[in-house]
């Protein structure tokens, strides 16, 4: 998966919210978001 | 025959003439005084050299720190930082990106928008764009200082990137 491709999945899976994104592997999600979960890697097709 | 060709000048300073050199010279003080080498030359670094080619997202609308930085040791607390920086920024959709570099967390900008502000003016669609600045600065140490390249949104809602599949780099060189 791109980065473009994973940034398309976080974005489906949670419209909104603030995270930075370092690459592409789910360590390198970084979520800023404290009240709303981070999604989990299968969610994002990882 | 091995001559010794030195002249006194009445001072420390010799004219040697087997090196053809003005040797023992005191540093000069005064502008109107003859300045040794050691005065001039002060002892630079080679310039720090970094580049990435990791792709950072973010939504934030407050700076976060990009995958791009890079630390320099100045010789002197006088002497200051050339930051060139350079790579592309996205947007995803309608959103502003805003590019600057940090010293440590101080924002080396004076503006609100970083150094480099691009806007995104199609929704839903990934735009590019090359990013570059230069900035001095004068960070008064000569202990070691990181400076991080950062990037931010304008609205704390789109999507903006830095990096996007091509290298970005840092350059750091130390100067007078």
């Amino acid at each position: 998966m791109t980065h473009e491709q994973l940034v398309a999945a976080i974005l489906a899976a949670r419209p909104g919210s603030h995270w930075n994104l370092r690459g592409t592997t789910y360590e390198s999600l970084e979520w800023l978001d404290a009240p709303e979960t981070k999604p989990t890697a299968a969610e994002l097709g990882l | 025959m091995s001559q010794q060709l030195t002249k006194t000048l009445g001072m420390a300073g010799q004219i040697d003439m087997n090196s053809n050199k003005i040797v023992d010279m005191a540093n000069g003080t005064a502008s109107t005084d003859a300045a040794t080498f050691g005065q001039i030359f002060t002892g630079f670094q080679a310039p720090v050299f970094a580049q990435n080619s990791t792709d950072f997202t973010t939504t934030s609308s407050s700076y976060q720190t990009t995958n791009l930085s890079a630390s320099i040791t100045p010789t002197s607390s006088s002497h200051r930082i050339r930051i060139t920086v350079s790579g592309v920024i996205r947007t995803n959709g309608v959103t502003e990106a805003h590019l600057t570099v940090a010293r440590g967390t101080t924002d080396l900008a004076t503006g609100a928008t970083g150094f480099n502000r691009f806007t995104g003016v199609v929704a839903a669609t990934n735009q590019r764009c090359p990013a570059s600045f230069s900035f001095v600065d004068s960070p008064a140490t000569t202990s070691s200082t990181t400076y991080n390249v950062r990037l931010k949104n304008d609205d704390n809602t789109g999507t903006v990137g830095f990096g996007t599949a091509s290298t970005q780099v840092i350059i750091l060189e130390e100067i007078v």
